[in-house]
Parts: C-alpha cells; structure tokens; sequence
C-alpha cells in the first residue's frame, strides 16, 4: 500500500514538473518562434544548473531566448558585451573605499543575476573570458579574497559568432568543457520568420511576457529532476557512450568525466519533462550531441575531411549497443 | 533432500563410465573394482557435505584431501595389494598414473590386467565419482553432475577404439541414468517444463539408434593409438631373417622349434615386405598385445589351429605361428597389426613356450582364379621398385627383368594366371643349391636369372617377388618354416625346413603364397610337409591349373588389371545413399529445431515476473519486426524501434508499438517494478503488432524467415548483449 502511495505521489510530481516545463517553453516560444527544440534544450540547461553556449551568427534569436526566459521564470538577468578591453572587473564587480564608512564596499557586477548573457564571449581577453571559470564552475565570486554567491538559479548564456573571428580569442578547453550545451539556434523556417514579421517581439512585448514560474519554483524543480532514478544499465550506458568519445579514431581529445554528470544531469530532467520517473536510453541520446559535441577535439586530419564533434558523437551513438534485458 | 537423491545415480553412472572400460581390460578384473572405485567416494562425499556446526558444509578444500587420502588408501588395499606386500607401493602408484596410458595406448586390446595398468582407470573411476557426487551437493543444475562421468566415459570410449565387445549397451545404461538424475534434480514445475522436450529427444535418438549404423563416418573413428608410434622393426632384431637362411641350409638337423598341433601348417616368422634395391626388409609397425591379434580384412574363408610352441635353438626375436594369429598366451609379444607377425621382446631363449590360436586362411580354386589384384596402400607400396641407395638412375637390370618376367608369363589371361605362371617358370628351370653364395640385390638377382639360376629359397623367393614387381603384382617375401617332422604328439621344425617365399596380393583374398623354389634333391614330402595339407593342396592345384591355362590360351601379354576399393564394392551400397539419407535427417532434424527452438523461447518469455514478461513481449515484438526488415536493434531505442515499426507496418502499428515501448522502458528502467496487469497488456500490445506484421508481410515470406538459421540464436545476440536491468 505504502509503495503504490509513494508511487502515485512521484508521478504527481513528475506529472507536474512536465505541466511547468510545458508552460515555460510555450511562454517562451511565444517570443522565440519555430525554435521549440532549442527552447526546450535551453530549459533542460537552466534545469540542470548548467550553462549554454549559442552559437550562431547574429540576428537569430539569442539574446532574446535569454530574455524570454528569464521573464518566464521571474528571474533578474544582465546582459555584458565582450569586447577586448573588456576587464574582470567589469563582470564581477569591484570593491571601492566609502570615505563614509572609512572601509571598502564590494559594489557587484553584472554577474550578480540568474540569467547572464555574455554576448560574443569570444570577443573578451583570455583574461576577462576566464573571470567567468570560477563563477560558472562554482557559483561564487571571489573577489579580494572574499567570496560572494551568485543568486539561484544561476545560468550563463553566452553567445559567439563562428563567422567573424577576426579579432575573436577562442575559448579554451577548459571553459568550453563548463557550458552544459552548446547549441546553434539556426535560420527560422519560413512560415516562423513570416510570424517573426507580422507580430515582431519588441521590448515591449518580452517586457509583458507573463511569470510562468517563480525562482523558487525553478529551485525545487532543479531539485526534483536531481532525484529521478536512473538505472545502473543506464549509468554503464552513458559512460560507455562518453568512453567511445575518447576512443574514437578521428578524436585527438574526447569528453570528459565532467561530461558524463552533465549529460547525466541533462537527462533527469528530460526524463521529468517528458513526465517519466526514470530515465531511459532516449534522454540520453537526444541530448548526446549539445551535451558532449563541443567538449571533443577531432584530429587535424579529422577537421580537413570536414569532421566534427557532432559527427563523432552521431556515430558512437549508433555504434554503442543500447541496454536490453538478456536472456529471454 | 534431492541433492542426496541424485548420489545413487552418479554412483550410478559413474560405475557404467567405469564398466565401460571392459574393451580395454575384459569385464573380470574390472568387475570388483569399479563399483568400490565408485560408491567410496560418494560416500565420502556424502558424509563431508553434511552440516558442520556452523549450518554449512565442509570446505571443498578439505572434501579434496581427504578424498586423495581416500583414493591412496582404497587402491592400496585392493588393486595395489601386492606392490604393498613387497614394499614397491610408491613405485607402482608412480607409475600406473604417469605410464600406464601410454602402455594401454601402445597396446593391443584387451590389454593385460596387471595392477600398474589398472591404477589409472580407478583414478578416473574415483574422480569422476567425487566430482559428481560433490557437484550433485554443492550445486542446483540439474545435469551438470553427470559431465565428470560422461569425461570418464568418453575416455573409456576413446582408449576401447578397436577392442572387442561394444559399448552401446553402456551408452544406453548412461543416457537412462542421465535421465533419471535430471528428474530427480527437478521439482514439479521444472519437470513441466521438461515434458514438451521429451517426444523431441525420443524422436532424434530414435533417429540417431537407426541411422546411426549406417552413417558412413562412423566407420573408422579416431583412434588415440594412431598417435602413438612403436619402436621401428630393426631395433628389434639386428639380424634379418632372410640373412639366417643360408646359415640355417647348411644346419639342416637343427631344431629350433617345436610344434604341438592338430595339424601341420606353414609357421610364418617374418614378412619382408620393403625393398630398397639391395635388401629385403620390414615394415612392420609392432605393438604390445596382451593377448589378441586384430583381424584383417577379407572374405576368406579360415579354419582355427591351435599351436603350442616351444623354443629350442630358434634365434631373433622373431615367433613362429601359423598366418594368421588371432591370440597369443605364455609371452611378452608384440604384434604387427598390418601382417600379423609376431615378435617378443627379448631375443628368444631355449625352454620358452606359447600358444597361439590362428585362423588359416582357405582359399577355394574358384576364388582363386577370379582374383583381381588389390589396390590399396599396401599393394601400392608392394608394387615399388627403388633404383638402389644412392642411385641416380633406374639400374639396367630392371629393363631386363621385366622383359624376362613378360616372357616367362607369356599367355597369362590374369593375375592369378601370371603369378602362378611365374612361379611355375621359376620352379621349372633353376636348381636348389645351398652353397650358391647369398645376396638379392639387383646384380647378384641378375647373375642368377642369367647364368646359375641355382640357389636357396632366398634367391628364388627374392628374384620372384622383383620380377613380379615389374609386371605390377604386389609382391612381399615371407620367411618361415615347413610344417616339420611329426615327434611323438608334436612336429619338429628344424633349420632345414626354412623357406622363403613371395606372396602377391589380392582383393579380397589378401596375401596368397606361391613357391617359385624348385624341390631340394633327397627331399621328399614328409608328413610333415605342408604339401600333405589339404587347404595347400588345393593352392597348388588351382596353381598349377592356372600355369597349365596360361600355356594353353596362348594369349598375349596383357597388363595386370588394377582395381580400387570402390570398384571390388559394386554389389554394396553407394555412399551417396548415405549421404542424402544423412542429408534428408539432418534437415528434419532442422527444421523440428528451427521451430522447437523458437517456440520454448516463446513459452518462456511467457512466463517468470511481470518485468520478464513484458521484456519478452518487447523481445517478441522485436522478432516480429524482424519480418518486415528490422535487421540490428542493439544500438536502438525502444521509441526508435517504434518509429521504424510505424514507417514499415503502418501507422496501425503505432497503437501497439508505441505503449509497448513504453512498458518496456518502464520495466527495464523504472524504479518500481511493473505489476502482472501490464505484462498481461504488453503480450497484447505484442501479439496485436504480430498479426499486423503478418498481414504485411505475409505468411509465406514469415515462414521462409523462421527457417532461416538466425531464429536459432539467442534472443540477445540479436537484440543486445548488456546485462538485465535489476
């Protein structure tokens, strides 16, 4: 009795983490047309605690996609454009003596919100890209040897643009393995983009764009998706998918430890969006290729024939055997 | 409870491994050992399983040392008893389990029941035993614990290829007891479970008892002491037999032998069957016997003769015995198994006495002149004529002697005819000279067919057989004695009595002797002689009448006509017959397994927990995809699966695959296990996506696919090979 009871309540739970996810996509494909799939991978990443990098030329929809969300889910976000003389400080914040009070005040910066766009990141210093390490990493700001937390949900929504690179500093390894996804919004179909002119989202518009869910909603949602259950046959799945990444003949560098939790993570809360209680191989595979693509490093001669990480990815998907029952 | 129930039965069938041993030692001495070899350590075994006072059974470890020290113990006091009394235990234990295989694989069977010999096969009695008795304790499977006696069986098999008796009787005894111990092993379900197997098995060795026998590969099974190689011939006797004749004519008072007997017969003492230009040697490949000497092939008719040999002055290592010897008692011997010839270990010593019982061969005239040649290896190889150590070019005599040979059997219709003919020119025109100096090479054969044409058996033995071999009569040279002088209730065969002489082979009537050597002045036939022997009468009368034929017919020279094996075969059945009775039983036998194998595993996922259920149903949906083009599955999803079920039955589809794949997700990865209603409802999903596939697919291209050999592999070849989820 006592377990049918637990069982019912879990899928309530689950049935109505799947209701607010459901709003919250709808609430933001009202503003960022044609583009469900890339809505909902966004929300998978805020649900996760991960963070996003959109990479698409200009004018597709990012900067918007992160002010729908953070309206949606009433959440504060800024928005920082990197530029080369762009300095640390300028993101975290900096500590300036009050001749008031005769001591320091650490004044904030824009890394203090929910929801960060870091616009054309790969336009910012090495220096000032890697202000962000700490923040991204561990959700604090350490600044004069005093650390400040940043407010939860917490989400770096960075953008850069992969045809102009003249004057751009690549990101490195090391911050690009601490974006959960990366994703590339892409052209709207046509019907989208003919919706896209006839009601435009102005400022307005994202500006009225109802609540759906409160930050504390988005916590205890977080929270939820943290303690679906996943089977061991999948945990030997997942890693035997990330292990096939390092493996692979055309991967000079292949995903990290670091990605499995992230794809694991990622998964729970696909998993609960679709309404389920447990994870199967399919929230594995949908999310593989934003998840790991960008963390693998394909051979020279790999990257000549015109591969890439997604490709590989692709690939070791369709070679790694899903888990089955045996023996019947 | 059943644990101790299923002992019995591996004592059981442990005792039949042992039992069937009896092609190698007779079932005498094996008789009082076995049964002790076996029910011992299951004993044992029974009692160290009991519980300790920790509820649990005695270590395993312990199990095994107190069973060495069990097994020492028995064999001390049974089959090793007297190496215990005289002090030479260790010794003979060391020996009988590192030697005593290769003594029973080197010789001829039954092997003699000396205790040495008998240790190795109470080792395997007991250890298959303990291992039964202990795998029947310490396990649950149910069949498992007959594989230790099945191993002893199989080995007993393997060392009685050849011996006498057989061994089916054993084998129905152990496939009954195996049997028994599965039932015994099973509860009420699993016997269930069992029953739809049983007419299936019925079926197949029905099949296997019937057919069995007429298998033609069953016909010559591999045989372990074809692996294992006797010293070669001329270790044995430094001294050839052909090269003591000479030396024995001018001793012809000489006893060497004598013979007790109901009858005289040619004794046969050694057969020189390889010619190298210069010498006459043997091929013989000797084994140890204990007693028996294995038959030879042929449809000649044989009469038995027992002989009571007692050496007197015979040198070598060579025995006398009438052609040919089916057992030997009173001596250490070792046997070719090819000729027949017998030869002892040691050089032979005055005083030594043996008995051996031959069956003499009896040709009839008819048989006789009807022969055609033989075709095998052997007569191959007796067809050879090597050019001389060391030549690089035929010698010239060769050409000469075939020209001679073709004379002297001018108008010779057959071969019968040919070789009698040459025999009988042989015997016509040379003498019997005992001082001609000896030697058979190829100039002193010339020397003599061209100038003395006087000699001792040796030479006219010798020159007949090369001749022969020219005209392509496969030829050996025999050593042997007459029959000998009657002495009282024995015949004495003294070194006057030697002869030599070629034999031709034929088919079917194997090795025929002629005597190509002309009568020795002041010899007459004696009773002794062989010519007083009826069965030799008629040998030299069908001789005879074929030389007389050949003189009179006048025909030309003909080539000796070569038969195969397949040929002298006509009458009998073709191989092809057994090849597409074969064939015809294999497919049966393929197609009852190509849909049995499929449906148990039906039944199966039919059964067990819901979340097996519902697995089954998925992996039965699975095969049913298989029919309309699902090929590899193993790095799929279930809703991809799903999908490529919609896109290739139909959008209909969707209403089974699609709850389907959800129950099956379910099962395999949710937290909480499913309940029986929703395996109940994926058996339907399954079923319904079943009929779908058929009504797309169609019936007959579903009945091809589920011949096909794929449906006999298991369901996670295809599917996946990952462990079950928990």
């Amino acid at each position: 009795m006592a377990e049918s009871r637990a069982r019912a309540d879990a899928q309530a739970l689950v049935a109505r983490f799947a209701r607010m996810f459901g709003a919250l996509a709808d609430s933001v494909e009202r503003v960022v047309r044609g583009k469900r799939d890339k809505v909902e991978l966004a929300l998978v990443c805020l649900l996760s605690e991960g963070h996003l990098l959109v990479e698409d030329v200009p004018g597709v929809g990012k900067t918007t996609l992160a002010r729908a969300l953070s309206a949606s889910v009433e959440a504060s976000w800024t928005r920082v454009q990197f530029t080369p003389d762009l300095l640390p400080g300028d993101i975290t914040g900096v500590s300036i003596f009050n001749q008031g009070t005769g001591a320091f005040e650490f004044h904030p910066g824009p890394i203090f919100a929910n929801l960060v766009v870091a616009d054309e990141i790969n336009r910012g210093s090495p220096k000032t890209q890697s202000a962000l390490l700490e923040v991204m990493e561990e959700r604090r700001v350490t600044v004069e040897g005093v650390p400040h937390q940043v407010p939860r949900p917490f989400m770096v929504i960075a953008t850069q643009n992969p045809v102009d690179m003249d004057g751009t500093y690549p990101l490195p390894e090391a911050q690009l393995d601490r974006f959960l996804m990366r994703i590339s919004m892409g052209y709207p179909d046509h019907r989208s983009e003919i919706e896209v002119l006839a009601g435009a989202p102005s400022g307005a518009v994202l500006d009225t764009l109802p609540a759906v869910a409160g930050r504390d909603d988005v916590a205890g949602m977080i929270d939820f998706a943290g303690r679906l259950h996943v089977a061991p046959s999948l945990y030997d799945y997942l890693v035997r998918v990330v292990a096939a990444t390092r493996t692979h003949q055309d991967v000079r560098l292949g995903a990290s430890p670091r990605a499995s939790l992230a794809l694991l993570r990622a998964a729970r809360v696909r998993a609960a969006a679709a309404g389920r209680s447990f994870v199967v191989p399919d929230d594995v595979k949908a999310l593989a290729v934003p998840v790991l693509a960008h963390r693998i490093i394909v051979t020279p001669e790999a990257e000549l024939r015109g591969r890439d990480g997604a490709e590989v990815v692709t690939e070791v998907l369709s070679a790694v055997s899903v888990p089955q029952t045996a023996g019947v | 409870m059943r644990s101790y129930l299923s002992l019995p039965v591996t004592a059981g069938l442990t005792i039949t491994a042992g039992l069937a041993f009896h092609r190698v030692f007779g079932y005498g001495p094996l008789l009082p050992m076995v049964p002790v070899a076996a029910v011992v350590p299951t004993v044992l075994a029974a009692l160290l399983s009991g519980p300790r006072g920790s509820g649990r059974p005695w270590p395993l470890w312990i199990s095994l040392v107190l069973t060495v020290c069990g097994w020492v113990g028995t064999v001390a006091v049974t089959v090793l008893r007297p190496a215990l009394s005289d002090g030479t235990f260790p010794a003979a234990l060391r020996t009988g389990l590192l030697d005593s295989w290769k003594s029973i694989l080197t010789t001829l069977l039954p092997v003699p029941d000396r205790p040495e010999l008998l240790v190795g096969v109470h080792a395997v009695v007991w250890l298959a035993a303990f291992a039964g008795a202990e795998t029947a304790l310490r396990t649950s499977w149910r069949a498992v614990a007959c594989l230790p006696a099945l191993g002893g069986f199989v080995l007993a098999l393997l060392l009685g290829v050849d011996g006498p008796g057989s061994n089916l009787p054993a084998a129905a005894v152990f496939a009954g007891l195996t049997v028994a111990l599965v039932l015994v092993r099973t509860d009420g379900a699993g016997l269930r479970a069992l029953v739809p197997g049983v007419p299936a098995a019925a079926v197949l060795g029905a099949l296997a008892l019937v057919a069995g026998p007429f298998v033609p590969v069953g016909a010559e099974p591999y045989n372990p002491r074809e692996q294992v190689r006797a010293p070669p011939p001329q270790q044995r006797d430094g001294v050839s037999p052909l090269d003591r004749v000479a030396g024995w004519l001018l001793v012809p008072d000489q006893v060497l032998f004598t013979v007790r007997a109901s009858r005289p017969e040619v004794w046969r003492l050694a057969v020189l069957d390889r010619f190298d230009g210069v010498t006459w040697s043997s091929t013989a490949d000797f084994v140890p016997t204990g007693s028996r000497v294995p038959r030879t092939s042929g449809r000649v008719g044989r009469r038995e003769l027992v002989q009571d040999v007692a050496i007197r002055d015979l040198p070598g290592v060579w025995l006398p015995a009438a052609d040919r010897p089916a057992a030997i008692t009173g001596l250490a011997v070792a046997v070719d198994p090819a000729s027949g010839v017998m030869a002892a270990g040691q050089p032979l010593r005055a005083g030594q006495t043996y008995r051996v019982t031959s069956a003499v061969p009896q040709w009839s005239g008819r048989e006789l002149n009807t022969a055609v040649l033989a075709g095998d290896a052997e007569a191959r190889a007796a067809r050879e004529l090597p050019w001389g150590p060391g030549a690089r070019r035929p010698p010239v005599q060769l050409t000469e002697f075939g020209a001679f040979a073709r004379r002297a059997t001018e108008g010779a219709a057959t071969p019968f005819q040919q070789a009698a003919r040459l025999a009988r020119f042989l015997q016509g025109h040379g003498r019997f000279d005992v001082t001609a100096p000896p030697g058979h090479g190829y100039r002193q054969l010339d020397y003599f067919l061209g100038e003395t044409r006087r000699g001792t058996p040796e030479h006219y033995a010798t020159a007949y057989a090369v001749l022969a071999r020219t005209l392509g009569l496969p030829t050996r040279v025999m050593v042997g004695f007459r029959g000998g002088r009657a002495a009282g209730a024995a015949y004495e065969v003294r070194a006057g009595d030697v002869m030599v002489w070629p034999e031709v082979k034929f088919e079917g009537l194997g090795w025929v002797p002629f005597d190509p050597t002309p009568r020795q002045e002041g010899r007459g036939r004696g009773t002794g002689d062989v010519a007083g022997n009826s069965a030799q009468q008629t040998l030299e009368q069908a001789q005879e009448e074929a030389a007389s034929a050949a003189r009179e017919s006048g025909a030309g020279d003909r080539p000796a006509p070569e038969t195969t094996p397949g040929a002298a075969e006509g009458g009998q059945t073709s191989p092809w017959v057994y090849g597409v009775a074969l064939l015809g039983l294999l497919t049966v036998a393929y197609v009852l397994t190509v849909f049995a194998v499929p449906a148990r595993r039906r039944r199966r996922r039919r059964s067990g927990t819901p979340a097996v259920r519902i697995a089954g149903a998925w992996q039965q949906a699975l095969e049913h995809l298989v029919d309309v083009g699902l090929t590899n599955a193993r790095t799929l999803t279930a809703q991809e699966i799903t999908r490529f079920g919609a896109h290739a039955v139909g959008e209909p589809a969707l209403r089974h695959l699609h709850p389907l794949a959800e129950l099956a997700d379910r099962g395999r990865f949710a937290a909480t296990p499913p309940d029986p209603q929703a395996a109940d409802l994926a058996w339907r999903h399954s079923d319904g996506l079943g009929r779908l596939v058929t009504a797309k697919a169609g019936r007959p291209r579903r009945l091809l696919r589920r011949m096909h050999p794929r449906t006999l592999r298991r369901a996670e070849r295809f599917h996946g090979t990952e462990s079950p989820s928990p």
